[in-house]
């Protein structure tokens, strides 16, 4: 199964290193491969290097695809850490 | 070690100190966990070379691996030159040039490569790669596009 979403950043950061980190992490967990996409560009969701060039900011929108029979699950994990800021503002 | 566990190469950064310790506790901090199978030695401006290599010959004794990558922050430097002296093509090997971007890849690529052999150079291209003038890449964009956004980095 592949599934997109679209999610916009609103942490104060956007994409930064500890972000990305955390994102990474989540995405690690799909049994398939994992992209993002910001603007024109799209990396691969399970390296942290990768996410970084993409030097999203806050409010901007990146979409994430995900494959695998755990991409629901995963999205939906994704879903709550940005809209917990990464868990980075209280 | 349960079945079916991954043996991950064994890691060993060794710079002028307290390189290793500061490049290791801000991975730590960006990853929000701490590495396995690695171990930092920070030489100290203090040691003689013959302590340092005692030193360096010690940890490597009591990391007990089969594989090890050995990190080395300058080619040329002390520690690089030490560490030279443990080359052991297959079972040691040694990259310099340690940065924050090759510590934050370290854990995917040993996840992708079994072997030190592989593992070396692999990590050694992320290094690389992850060096960018981003001044020149913004100046880039905006000839191509024409706009003042700050763009995605193309390293």
């Amino acid at each position: 199964m592949k599934i997109a979403k679209e999610f916009t950043l609103i942490n104060q950061l956007g994409l930064h290193a500890r972000a990305a980190a955390r994102l990474v992490s989540l995405l690690s967990q799909a049994e398939g491969d994992v992209w993002v996409r910001y603007g024109d560009r799209e990396v691969n969701g399970k390296s942290i290097l990768s996410l970084l060039t993409l030097s999203a900011p806050k409010s901007t929108t990146i979409e994430i695809e995900v494959e695998g029979e755990s991409s629901q699950e995963i999205l939906a994990s994704v879903a709550e850490l940005v809209e917990d800021r990464f868990g980075e503002e209280s | 070690m349960p079945n079916g566990e991954k043996i991950l190469v064994s890691v060993l950064l060794v710079t002028h100190s307290p390189l290793a310790h500061a490049l290791t506790e801000a991975a730590h901090w960006i990853l929000g966990r701490d590495f396995e199978d690695f171990h930092s030695l920070d030489l100290a401006p203090s040691g003689s070379p013959q302590d340092h290599l005692a030193e360096l010959e010690r940890t490597l004794g009591r990391m007990n691996a089969e594989q090890i990558l050995i990190l080395t922050d300058l080619f040329g430097g002390t520690p690089h030159n030490l560490a030279l002296t443990q080359l052991d093509p297959g079972r040691i090997e040694v990259v310099s040039g340690a940065n924050l971007p090759m510590m934050l890849a370290l854990d995917g690529l040993r996840q992708e490569f079994d072997t030190v052999a592989e593992l070396a150079p692999a990590i050694a291209k992320k290094g690389r790669h992850a060096v960018v003038d981003a001044g020149g890449s913004l100046k880039r964009h905006r000839h191509e596009f024409g706009t003042g956004e700050i763009p995605a980095i193309d390293p």
